[in-house]
């Protein structure tokens, strides 16, 4: 983690910062009753709580220019100002589960185009990795990302999959 | 509702998770009707790579029958007396047997870069980039770091490794990286080694 944390602040002091700033939010949540085994693994809790600070520290720096990539990607994702790192964790452990064993809806060309998005391919290296011209690789990414939102939207969130809206939204 | 670049970020550190607990877990098996064609093309290769290496290859599997596989043509090869090199990465396809179906390696592709230095991803997706086997089940993307001597430096050298590495089963469990401790009967001894392991199908 502090490594992690130390390549995104790219400050090998303010990685080892907000490390010791995640374990004590971490050791709060355990005394406070906020973190529930239940509901997410301690490994990826303990993450989602590290990212949490990340974005804290982040934003304290919003001036920055050398942090601003960092703050655009964060807009980007329109995460909300605080994100509960249980509910994250909770999703990210979905996620970890997905990737691993598949999940409902999820085809198994679908679950292969996740597995290499997860490591971070551009669209042009998972086409090469999947062997298909780019515009090919692009629209399997579409297929795969919109199934697995609705896969992640069905299993936590009461909205309906992101596929029925936009079959609704389709209709005059 | 959850945007592509939220949802992309959290696969990743879905995948940095499982990397770091538990290492990856092969996809499910699909196959595809374009295998047939690709499986003539690569049978022909094979034959035709195996008649080419059988009597250049300077070293064999230990312990196996002499297999043979494909080695992707590259648009030139480094001249390790020219320019001696401290690290290269071997992409290791394998078939759905778990058998060596090609092998790609390049000695530019890390740039210079200490294979210690990259993240397990970062090892992959380079590994990804020496594109082989369009068809294969399983990719070994393997680091190696050394004296230039020691390196494979020619296609039959790096598929000898290549071959040597798919048909060494994995050290015993307990073992922090299995692969990677395998490896060394592969290798020279004052070579280093990593090894990321992605299932493709």
């Amino acid at each position: 983690m502090k490594r992690r944390l130390t390549e995104l602040t790219a400050d090998p002091h303010a990685g080892e910062d907000l490390s010791q700033r995640t374990w004590l939010a971490v050791w709060e949540a355990v005394r406070d009753g906020r973190y529930d085994p239940q509901r997410a693994a301690m490994t990826t809790y303990v993450y989602a709580v590290s990212q949490n600070v990340f974005r804290n520290w982040a934003r304290s720096r919003a001036t920055s220019a050398s942090h601003a990539p960092a703050i655009a990607a964060e807009r980007a994702t329109g995460a909300a100002p605080r994100v509960d790192p249980i509910e994250e964790a909770e999703v990210i452990d979905e996620l970890r589960r997905a990737l691993r064993d598949g999940a409902p809806g999820l085809t198994a060309g679908q679950l292969q185009a996740l597995q290499l998005l997860s490591l971070g391919l551009t669209d042009r290296e998972l086409a090469r990795a999947l062997a298909v011209a780019p515009s090919t690789a692009h629209a399997r990414k579409r297929e795969a990302l919109d199934a697995l939102r609705d896969h992640i939207e069905r299993r936590f969130f009461t909205e309906r999959p992101a596929s029925v809206r936009k079959e609704q939204a389709e209709q005059p | 509702m959850i945007s592509d670049e939220r949802l992309l970020q959290m696969l990743r550190d879905a995948d940095a998770l499982n990397a770091l607990e538990h290492g990856r877990t092969p996809a499910p098996a699909v196959r595809r009707t374009r295998l047939i064609p690709f499986a003539i093309a690569a049978a022909v290769l094979i034959a035709g790579a195996g008649l080419a290496l059988f009597g250049s290859r300077d070293r064999s599997s230990p312990g196996s029958p002499v297999e043979i596989a494909a080695v992707a043509p590259r648009p030139e090869s480094p001249d390790p007396a020219a320019a001696p090199t401290s690290s290269l990465l071997l992409a290791v396809y394998q078939n759905g047997a778990g058998k060596l179906s090609c092998v790609n390696w390049s000695t530019d592709v890390l740039k210079g870069r200490a294979i210690t230095s990259l993240s397990a991803n970062e090892l992959t997706r380079l590994g990804l980039t020496l594109a082989c086997d369009p068809e294969a089940a399983r990719i070994l993307v393997v680091g190696l770091e050394g004296p230039a001597g020691s390196l494979p430096s020619s296609d039959a050298r790096a598929q000898a490794v290549a071959q040597c590495l798919s048909t060494t089963p994995p050290c015993a469990e307990g073992v922090f990286n299995p692969r990677t401790c395998a490896a060394a009967g592969c290798l020279d001894t004052e070579v280093k080694v990593r090894i990321e392991s992605l299932a493709l199908r």
